[in-house]
């Protein structure tokens, strides 16, 4: 089916939602875009062509709202819905009835949605064509004692995952079989509020694996490209918070297996559109596939950054179905490319989530640094929402360069009026083991110590308190001649 | 005078304070200020010589700044900690919710013996699951919210007696 997109309804908020409208622009597309009334001043609201106001309403009532989406889609005459990530992004139902309504679903087929998007019928799939899988039990009994069998059988430590989960919610990891059944009920739970599905499945829990992960893009005349790796082994409860492109872990060799592994996924599956598939890297070197997931990625500006490819416009292409004017070899990693994620939590404070006003976003002058932000100045952080706020990514010529660049981009992006966890990010990227690239995904669980507060030191205690005291004169107005600067140099006259 | 930094009390001692001239004494040590500049929240200050760029952003939850100084950020809160703001930390067996959300699920009713550790409700923020931990042994005397009920950061939910 080839069908020009016109305009496109994006069904998301905040930064996706900015950034699908920035490709749309580029494309000539029209965009239109959804708000609520906590978000009715952020600016994925004002930056589209249209926007409608989904209420007051609980997630279900609004963001979630599929029937108003469709209908608000109908009215505005949208060719197509780009659910950015999260939400409807892998919502089978959603996605039929988009199609039923005449309109595009900007993403793969029901089928592979389905396939991919349930834990259980992907490795089903994965064996079937010769994927590395870890062992597990991916059975449909469900019964808490048999589970707790299987979870025997594997040997401890296991992990209990939710079937239709994803973002670390429903999922535990059990040190011995004392703790199995609580762990069980516990991850039961917090899937069926999530996922409104309470099936899990058990794994061998890995010791100190990397998470490596490859963006696929398929066309829509079922040519399948890889795009390269995503390190992605900073995480904490499973929530990505540093990604990097290339991998430091992987030589040519690996790379090239890896990548191909999953080009071969992508064609078994008769792939289109924008995936990417997770493998578990273990220290041996060997491989396995984690899962797919069917959409964009919060981290796939950094494959962008690398390979110079815009993804969106790559989405939009495949849901034409276009065939793209490419082939595997123009493709080529070029460079090094971090993103970290800016969460609106107090790290030195168990991570809990902080909410209040951005005074100040702050901005960088620097080449080679990007911010999907999707709030602007003098905006609300509700709790409402993911406490995830921005990513920011920059890019350099080799890892080392990249690191440094992030560290001083942090420094600019202040985000002031608001506890983020910058402080924490940037401990993280002078930690000896980051800088030399020797990760895996429990470094924030090991290095725990490390990446607590460290004292500052009494000068810059001082200049701070210096700063608080003179901010606190109410008379002090704004001095805009430097001059001053200089006579307070010791030794030195401006004359 | 004193000033916290963070959650810990510190004590500077004032030698003099002008319009854009500070000299205090912290921690056994003499610092010169001047301001030479501001712009907005921006300042510019020479600190014994060295200048140095900071940033300051009133911090209106809790009463303090927000200060950005040598690619750190600290809070800071000139004189006593007001009566009665977040950070006075709760009454002895009392625990307070850490941030605004939902009661989702309480396990243990009044009366109950609890153990130091013993997960005594479930709070949901963020989409996340937060379990409110009992600190020390014994019995619990109230639970001051019904399931499905919102609570702000720093609410108490329960005392334990």
């Amino acid at each position: 089916m080839k069908k020009k997109i016109e305009k496109i309804l994006i069904a998301n908020r905040g930064e996706i939602a900015l950034r699908v409208i920035k490709t749309c622009r580029d494309l000539g597309i029209k965009t239109v875009t959804l708000y609520t009334h906590e978000d009715r001043n952020l600016p994925h609201r004002f930056k589209s062509d249209e926007a409608f106001y989904l209420g007051q309403g609980t997630l279900a009532e609004t963001y979630l709202n599929q029937e108003k989406i469709i209908e608000i889609a109908k009215s505005t005459n949208s060719t197509a819905i780009h659910p950015g990530y999260g939400f409807l992004s892998e919502n089978t139902d959603f996605c039929k009835k988009v199609s039923d309504a005449g309109i595009i679903f900007i993403g793969p087929s029901i089928e592979a949605i389905e396939l991919m998007g349930d834990k259980k019928t992907s490795k089903v799939k994965m064996e079937e064509i010769g994927i590395p899988l870890i062992p597990g039990y991916h059975g449909d009994n469900q019964d808490a004692d048999f589970l707790k069998v299987e979870a025997k059988k594997i040997g401890f430590p296991v992990l209990i995952k939710a079937t239709a989960g994803g973002g670390g919610k429903g999922m535990r990891i059990v040190e011995n079989e004392g703790e199995f059944l609580e762990a069980l009920s516990s991850a039961k739970r917090e899937a069926l509020n999530a996922f409104s599905n309470d099936k899990v499945l058990l794994e061998k829990y890995i010791l100190n694996p990397r998470h490596i992960e490859v963006q696929l893009v398929s066309d829509g005349e079922g040519n399948h490209f890889h795009f390269f790796e995503r390190e992605c082994s900073i995480q904490r409860r499973y929530q990505k918070v540093v990604e990097e492109t290339p991998s430091p872990a992987l030589d040519d060799k690996l790379r090239a297996e890896i990548c191909e592994t999953a080009v071969k996924i992508s064609k078994g599956i008769n792939y289109i559109g924008a995936g990417t598939i997770e493998y578990i890297l273990a220290p041996n070197n060997e491989f396995y596939f984690l899962e797919m997931n069917t959409r964009l990625q919060v981290e796939h500006p950094v494959t962008e950054m690398v390979t110079g490819f815009d993804l969106v416009e790559l989405q939009i292409l495949a849901a034409q179905g276009e065939a793209f004017k490419f082939s595997q070899k123009d493709i080529s990693q070029t460079g090094h490319s971090i993103e970290v994620r800016v969460y609106a939590e107090d790290p030195d404070n168990n991570f809990l989530p902080t909410i209040g006003r951005i005074k100040s976003i702050g901005s960088s002058s620097q080449e080679g640094v990007r911010l999907d932000c999707g709030f602007s100045d003098n905006t609300e952080i509700s709790v409402n929402y993911d406490p995830m706020i921005a990513k920011l990514i920059v890019y350099a010529d080799e890892r080392q360069n990249a690191i440094k660049k992030m560290d001083l981009a942090i420094d600019d992006i202040k985000f002031s009026g608001v506890k983020t966890n910058r402080d924490y990010l940037k401990r993280i990227l002078k930690h000896e083991k980051f800088v030399e690239g020797k990760v895996d995904t429990s470094f924030i669980e090991t290095y725990k110590k490390d990446l607590t507060k460290e004292e500052l030191s009494d000068e810059t205690l001082a200049a701070m308190i210096a700063g608080a005291i003179f901010s606190e004169n109410k008379s002090l107005d704004i001095k805009t001649s430097d001059d001053d600067s200089w006579n307070h140099l010791t030794n030195f006259r401006n004359v | 005078m004193k000033i916290n930094i963070g959650d810990s009390q510190n004590e500077i001692k004032l030698l003099k304070k002008g319009k854009d001239e500070l000299i205090f004494e912290f921690r056994g040590r003499e610092f010169k200020a001047n301001l030479c500049s501001n712009s907005k929240d921006n300042y510019s200050l020479v600190l014994n010589g060295k200048k140095l760029n900071v940033s300051i952003s009133d911090f209106e939850s809790k009463g303090q700044k927000q200060i950005f100084c040598n690619g750190f950020e600290e809070y800071i809160q000139i004189g006593p900690k007001a009566q009665g703001s977040a950070s006075k930390g709760p009454a002895e067996g009392s625990l307070e919710s850490p941030m605004p959300g939902k009661i989702f699920q309480i396990l243990k009713k009044k009366g109950s013996e609890v153990k130091s550790g013993d997960t005594i409700l479930i709070l949901e923020a963020m989409k996340m699951e937060h379990a409110i931990k009992a600190t020390k042994d014994g019995k619990v005397k109230e639970i001051f919210f019904n399931e499905g009920e919102q609570v702000t950061g720093g609410a108490e939910l329960c005392a334990i007696e």
